[in-house]
């Protein structure tokens, strides 16, 4: 059987099942499979996934490199198609929404945290924070942006650029910028996995608690396993399966 | 709004980051820009000061009757009396004086009482002097006859006021003149930029010697005049020979016949353009690739794939329009130099005129047009990076993170497209002119330059792949280089493309011009082979109205020393719409001692027997081709026994002009016109005579008759100097696209440094030195160059056969024998490869200066 079952229970966390049925789910995938080519080879990254993620639920994904972790994010966040199955974000449909819909449910609902980072290096920090509202046509979301940047203990460096920043605030500007919209899902694929321990504890406790408070749900690719206690499931994938 | 302010973020703040990558692109595009507007500003101040000279002194007639390289009897005048009731009647006398600043001018004898409807001349006082004419001073003009009325810019350069006498040349002669008046630089005294005197009729009628004769009639119609009828009543009552022309007409020929010296002129200037807005793709393309992650990264939060292309798009027509601003300012400052160029050229090559640059209103016009090439220019060649910022999915580039590879392209689709241009090409090169435009041909090298384009991959790895074999025996920098240029070359072929366009352009041009040289010279000394040769003194270039007097010529001509003197009379006839010398030569003199070159291979007494006494014309190359005529054809001309048909018994080469002259045998000329003078003398020594010798007896002999005698040698170099000279700004405009070219290489290799900055930092902490890593960027900029230098020639060949066969036969009418001027070539190239190996400075310096911990810390 291939759909993903969630764990019995997980320390700490009230059972997955019932914080779905308490909070209602955030995203849903049925059958989901999607393969790509690489150097003239077929990979079947993702081999038909049933999933359900609740509302302010932290799900870590692990699985060593090519098991198809990212694509399975990149699913999941609206960034690519699935070959089969369905993506369901709330009430809508990814997995057919036309581009320009994609487009703007990354700009409203959808997070991004990436392992490298990815700040614009021609923006200021505040800026780059900045960046999603100004997307969504937002103009008066400076005092939310400084409040975030202050949460993430950047407030000193709002006009820095990102060439100027250490490995850890490159990231935690990151972090700030994923959750700048409130979303309802943040998706992070490898956010430690650039940085040293104590950096990483940080910008996890980080991405947690910010998560908590605005309630979204978060999906977290890693590799490793002081980054999956912070999640309240974690799944294992492997051969493009889900596992717990 | 919202992305204005993400334009300025993420594109704006990037350029400005770069400032010295944004400054070269900026820099390439103006260079091309400007050389654009310089030319079209020339164009228009030097070549329009021309046509809009003759308006000035056209006046506002409604009508000109002319003869067609005919004088019109005085009693025209008188049998046209019915004319003065529809109108204004003003004859006109025309002709070319020296001025003791040996300023060759035009001067109008014009009718006092009559020319006033027609033209303005406004006096120092500013009164319109004609309107005004006391008696005294219209009988001061008149009953002193050689007064001129000078304009003040001239009169100044002369240092002569009102009642000074000059002395002016009008053919072989001296002439006393007195300024009757200075006229302020406006109405007809503005025309050729004031390098010009009136005289009054009478008095130029003696002066030229044409006494009872006109040059032209003006008519201007009065209200309620029916110029069709006028026009039909004079078609009727003036013989075939008198043409009725409107002003328009007039302006229209001399256009027609500068057109594709503008045309060929034009189209050069676009070549620096052209590798300007290679070096703009250049620029985008780099960026697009550098950061794709980034643009990844700006689609995962939710930009649109167009948004984002747009925003690409919006910063190539601006640094379009930027380089067009550059430009327009730059253009302005090359344009002084351009129409000294220009001026010089068309006046040694088509109207003999000096001609002063017009000082004209800016056309805003063109400038808007410059602008608007540059924004759309910039817009065309950002357009591809563009789409390519955003062709690949956002989930592949992140897949990848930083450790983008680049593709090794597989450029199978550009070889087979540009292999189907080849052929597609030479089918174009075959085509017709149109409208006497090597249209065909122009697209056909626009063909050839975009085939070469997208082959040139495919040539540089085959070059590559070659240098590779070697390359165990090269330094570690040279490898480096190598395997850098190997690696890199989907970034390097755009650098090396418009290179080779640049090397192209000035090999086939350098070819061009190196095979006319060649073939002029030796159509020198072919032809040119009378010992001395002589002409009046007054006689400016393409000047047939200044002829030597039959006196001097029989002094001349009967002088010891002298074997032989063949004599050439020519004049302006308009023929097939375009201005052409219709002329007699001694064919028997020149049967026996000189030499013509014939297209069918006949020899010149074979061609000449046939002509002599005969009504059989031989006609040159230019006009052969341009208009049409072969051997064997009839042609119709004006002499003063009407239109007689003549039959074309050869065509002969000619390189003196791409006119057009038609030559029948000087007895018939002397039977049909009556006019014993002669244009100019081949003069022919007894054998063992010292040319300089006899050229002082002959000045001696002359007592007072003003004619310029030149030895042999001296008039091959004069016409090899004009040479040169008329091919000056086809170098100028070559060297702007070769710095184009090199500002490109400088950019590309600047960029691709700085993109390898991590690469670089690696061999740093390898054990490379800073001295390795110069040269390595050195020898990565002396390769790219070399590729786009043997790229270059190859294209530049094939260029070169175009030009020859086809853009200069069609442009010009010569034919040209090709030489491959491989001095030049390789002086010239090498120069491109230095300058290829300068442009490697600023990467070697940023090489050199990576530091490898910041370096490696931001990969």
């Amino acid at each position: 059987m291939r759909v993903a079952r969630p764990p019995a229970l997980l320390p700490g966390c009230l059972h997955p099942c019932a914080t779905i049925s308490l909070m209602g789910v955030v995203l849903t995938l049925k059958g989901v499979e999607k393969a790509y080519g690489l150097n003239g080879q077929r990979v079947e990254a993702v081999c038909g996934i049933d999933l359900e993620v609740a509302a302010g639920e932290f799900l870590a994904i692990m699985g060593p490199s090519g098991c198809g972790k990212s694509t399975l994010l990149h699913l999941m966040g609206g960034m690519d198609r699935p070959d089969r199955g369905e993506i369901w974000l709330d009430e809508l449909p990814l997995h057919r929404l036309p581009e320009e819909q994609l487009i703007r449910v990354r700009r409203r609902s959808i997070g991004f945290v990436f392992q490298f980072f990815y700040l614009l290096p021609t923006m200021t920090v505040q800026e780059n924070v900045e960046l999603p509202l100004l997307l969504a046509g937002i103009q008066d979301g400076g005092p939310r942006v400084r409040r975030l940047l202050e949460r993430v203990g950047l407030a000193h460096r709002l006009d820095a650029f990102p060439t100027t920043l250490s490995g850890g605030e490159m990231q935690r500007a990151a972090l700030a910028r994923a959750l700048v919209q409130r979303p309802r899902l943040v998706i992070a694929d490898e956010p430690t996995g650039n940085l040293d321990s104590e950096n990483g504890r940080r910008v996890l406790a980080l991405l947690q608690s910010l998560a908590e408070e605005h309630g979204s749900a978060v999906i977290m690719a890693t590799h490793s396993n002081e980054a999956a206690v912070v999640a309240s499931r974690v799944l294992h994938m492997k051969d493009g399966l889900l596992s717990p | 709004m919202k992305w204005i302010l993400l334009f300025h973020r993420y594109i704006l703040r990037d350029l400005w980051s770069k400032p010295v990558r944004t400054l070269l692109t900026i820099s390439g595009v103006a260079l091309g820009m400007s050389v654009v507007w310089a030319v079209h500003l020339s164009n228009q101040r030097s070549i329009g000061s021309f046509t809009e000279s003759l308006e000035l002194i056209n006046g506002q007639a409604d009508f000109q009757i002319r003869g067609n390289g005919l004088a019109l009897p005085e009693d025209l005048l008188e049998e046209l009396s019915w004319l003065w009731q529809e109108g204004e009647l003003s004859a006109v006398i025309e002709g070319r004086i020296k001025l003791p600043n040996r300023l060759s001018v035009p001067a109008y004898g014009i009718d006092l009482l009559a020319d006033a409807p027609f033209r303005r001349y406004v006096a120092g006082d500013g009164r319109e002097i004609l309107e005004h004419l006391t008696e005294a001073d219209f009988l001061g003009l008149l009953s002193q006859p050689n007064q001129l009325l000078l304009p003040e810019g001239l009169a100044r350069q002369l240092g002569v006021g009102s009642g000074d006498r000059i002395e002016v040349l009008i053919g072989d002669r001296q002439v006393p003149f007195q300024v009757g008046a200075v006229v302020r630089q406006t109405g007809a005294a503005e025309a050729f930029g004031g390098n010009l005197v009136f005289l009054d009729i009478a008095s130029a009628q003696v002066a030229f010697e044409r006494l009872g004769r006109l040059d032209r009639i003006d008519v201007l119609l009065g209200e309620g005049a029916n110029p069709e009828m006028v026009r039909r009543r004079l078609e009727e009552q003036l013989p075939e020979t008198v043409a009725l022309w409107r002003p328009q007409d007039l302006t229209a020929q001399s256009r027609r016949m500068l057109r594709a010296f503008r045309f060929n002129l034009g189209a050069l200037s676009y070549l620096a353009l052209i590798v300007g807005v290679i070096l703009v793709y250049n620029t985008l393309n780099i960026a697009v690739v550098r950061r794709q992650s980034e643009i990844a990264a700006l689609r995962t939060l939710g930009a649109g794939r167009w948004s984002i292309a747009g925003m690409f798009l919006v910063e190539a027509m601006g640094l379009g329009l930027a380089g067009a601003v550059v430009g327009l300012l730059l253009g302005g400052v090359l344009a002084q130099g351009a129409e000294l160029l220009v001026g010089r050229t068309v006046e040694t090559l088509y109207t003999g005129i000096d001609l002063v640059p017009l000082e004209r209103p800016a056309d805003w016009q063109f400038a808007a047009f410059v602008l608007l090439l540059g924004t759309v220019l910039g817009g065309v060649s950002g357009s591809y990076p563009a789409w390519r910022a955003t062709a690949r999915a956002p989930v592949e580039v992140l897949r990848e993170g930083f450790l983008l590879i680049p593709r090794r392209k597989d450029y199978r689709w550009q070889t087979a497209l540009g292999s189907a241009l080849l052929p597609l090409a030479a089918l174009l090169s075959l085509a017709s002119p149109v409208a006497g435009l090597p249209l065909g041909g122009y697209l056909a090298a626009l063909l050839l330059m975009a085939s070469f384009a997208l082959l040139a991959p495919l040539m540089a790895r085959l070059i590559l792949s070659v240098m590779a074999r070697w390359q165990s025996r090269a330094s570690v920098e040279a490898r480096l280089a190598l395997q850098s240029v190997r690696g890199g070359l989907s970034r390097l072929v755009v650098a090396m493309v418009s290179l080779m366009i640049a090397v192209a352009m000035l090999v086939g041009v350098a070819s061009m011009v190196g095979s006319f040289r060649q073939t002029v010279q030796t159509w020198l000394d072919q032809t040119l082979v009378a010992d001395l040769y002589a002409r009046a003194a007054a006689a400016g270039s393409n000047d047939w109205t200044n002829p030597m007097s039959s006196q001097s010529v029989q002094k001349l001509a009967s002088a010891p020393g002298v074997e032989a003197v063949g004599r050439f009379r020519g004049r302006q006839i308009s023929f097939g719409g375009l201005p052409v010398t219709l002329a007699g030569g001694e064919f028997e003199v020149l049967a026996r001692y000189g030499r013509l070159l014939f297209y069918d291979g006949r020899s010149t007494p074979e061609v000449a027997a046939a002509l002599i006494g005969s009504r059989k014309v031989i006609v040159s190359e230019p006009l052969a081709l341009r208009q049409q005529v072969a051997a064997g054809d009839r042609i119709w001309l004006p002499t003063p026994r009407g239109s007689l048909d003549f039959q074309v018994e050869a065509v002969y080469y000619d390189y003196s002009s791409d006119r057009g002259v038609i030559v029948m045998d000087y007895g018939t000329y002397q039977r049909l016109f009556d006019d014993p003078t002669a244009s100019s003398l081949s003069i022919y020594l007894r054998s063992g005579q010292d040319p300089e010798t006899v050229r002082q007896e002959l000045l001696a002999r002359l007592e007072g008759a003003q004619i310029q005698i030149t030895a042999n040698r001296q008039l091959r170099r004069q016409a090899l100097r004009i040479f040169d000279q008329t091919f000056q700004v086809t170098y100028a405009l070559e060297v702007i696209a070769i710095l184009v070219a090199v500002l490109g290489i400088t950019n590309t290799l600047g960029a691709l440094i700085l993109e390898r900055q991590g690469e670089v930092a690696l061999l740093r902490f390898l054990g490379a030195d800073r001295r390795q890593l110069r040269r390595m960027a050195l020898f990565e900029s002396g390769l790219t160059g070399l590729l786009g230098i043997v790229a270059g020639i190859a294209l530049g060949l094939l260029l070169a056969l175009l030009l020859i066969y086809v853009i200069n036969r069609q442009s010009f009418g010569w034919t040209l024998q090709p030489e491959l001027p491989l001095l030049t070539l390789a002086g010239a190239c090498s120069l491109v490869f230095l300058s290829t190996l300068v442009a490697g400075f600023y990467p070697a310096v940023l090489a050199a200066t990576t530091d490898p911990i910041r370096s490696l810390r931001a990969e």
